[in-house]
């Protein structure tokens, strides 16, 4: 490079960064010594370095750095759990709804059945009874249905709750008969496990888990 | 163990203190590649998320070097993929023989380091800046207003030392040339 005939436009920039060779320093050096063009376009790129070095920060609109909280390693499988309990007790919901509506679909709700579902399980539990004494007063005494049930009905009240299903009972329901109790002894009462909102719920509390899990992960 | 080391281990705090650091020179120089707004905050963004996820396996010793390397990456998908919907070249061929043109000033304007700390000279230097190749500009931000050494910038580029000083210095003639010809003599007055 030494005896540099030609500008060495090309270098100046690697020159005034320090990025030459030292044999490729040392010519160009030597060339601008001699050269007052290329001292010119030295210290023209000079400054433009200079009014590029000096130009401000430019700020975004918004933090740019993620939230990067690792997610703990159980969140996956309470994930997925709470999706499947989710669903499970769902389809549980769902079943027991229709397994215990299905009861009442051949022949209407029975008495206790109604007032079950008016909330008034106590009534419901005596009219159950009753159902099961006008059961074994039909057997025994051949008295007409309407009149054991409207025994059993009389019975009502605390601590009769196993009285229908004794011998006394049924024996004064056939004496005192009440054609007023006869609805309470349309068939027997059927339930199928606990009452379906309770499985709602239950499905509601694993989805919110599993919505919570996923929220966390997704961040993560 | 210093802030990298943990950020290695898995220590999100310790990366979050390194990505805010840098946070706003990363922008500033995607910003100045894409254009200030959304699209440069989303690669900076997606930069952090991505240097995060893959911190456990860096082996430089250049925390910055790396990110402005994952940033600057996708800030140029992100031009290849506009340019390719607008079918245009990336750049213009930068790396051919050849000075590039070198304007002569008209007389009567203000030396450039007359002019250096004003406010309408930042914006003319931004103004110019902008008309200096995708790639070019790149290089010259890298050099000029991160530090970066040639070797370091031919690193984060992926390019050859050879290419690297060519478009430092095409992008820092483009940008005098640009300033000249808004009035301002250079040292050539």
């Amino acid at each position: 490079m030494s005896g540099m005939t030609e500008h060495p436009e090309l270098l100046l920039s690697a020159y005034l960064d320090d990025a030459l060779s030292q044999g490729e320093r040392e010519a160009v050096g030597a060339h601008l010594d001699g050269c007052e063009r290329c001292q010119r376009q030295l210290r023209d790129l000079q400054t433009t370095s200079r009014l590029l070095g000096a130009l401000p920060q430019l700020a975004p609109g918004r933090s740019l750095v993620p939230r990067l909280e690792r997610a703990p390693v159980w969140l996956r499988p309470v994930r997925l759990l709470g999706a499947i309990g989710s669903g499970l007790f769902a389809f549980l919901f769902i079943a027991s709804a229709v397994l215990n509506s299905g009861g009442s679909l051949g022949g209407g709700a029975t008495t206790a059945e109604q007032l079950a579902e008016k909330g008034q399980f106590g009534a419901a539990v005596n009219a159950l009874a009753s159902d099961a004494a006008k059961a074994r007063a039909d057997s025994a005494t051949a008295v007409p249905a309407p009149a054991a049930a409207a025994g059993a009905a009389a019975s009502q009240g605390p601590g009769t709750t196993s009285a229908g299903a004794s011998p006394t009972t049924v024996a004064r329901a056939g004496e005192v008969p009440s054609p007023a109790a006869a609805p309470a002894s349309v068939e027997p009462p059927r339930t199928f496990g606990p009452p379906p909102p309770l499985f709602l719920l239950i499905a509601l509390l694993f989805a919110i888990a599993a919505f919570v899990a996923h929220r966390r992960l997704h961040q993560a | 163990m210093d802030d990298l080391d943990r950020a290695r281990g898995g220590d999100a705090r310790a990366f979050d203190t390194l990505a805010r650091a840098h946070e706003r020179a990363l922008y500033s120089h995607v910003a100045r590649i894409l254009g200030p707004g959304p699209d440069a905050e989303d690669v900076v963004q997606d930069a952090f998320v991505s240097a995060w996820r893959s911190i456990a396996g860096f082996e430089g010793t250049s925390f910055k070097a790396w990110l402005f390397r994952i940033a600057r990456n996708r800030a140029i998908d992100v031009i290849r993929s506009q340019k390719r919907r607008a079918e245009l070249p990336l750049d213009p061929p930068d790396d051919e023989g050849g000075s590039p043109g070198w304007a002569e000033p008209a007389a009567g304007g203000p030396e450039l380091a007359d002019i250096a700390a004003g406010h309408e000279a930042r914006e003319a230097v931004e103004a110019a800046l902008s008309l200096v190749p995708v790639e070019q500009r790149d290089a010259l931000l890298l050099r000029d207003v991160e530090g970066f050494s040639y070797e370091e910038i031919a690193t984060i580029t992926v390019s050859e030392i050879g290419t690297v000083k060519s478009r430092i210095h095409r992008a820092r003639v483009t940008v005098r040339n640009e300033l000249v010809s808004k009035g301002w003599k250079g040292s050539a007055g």
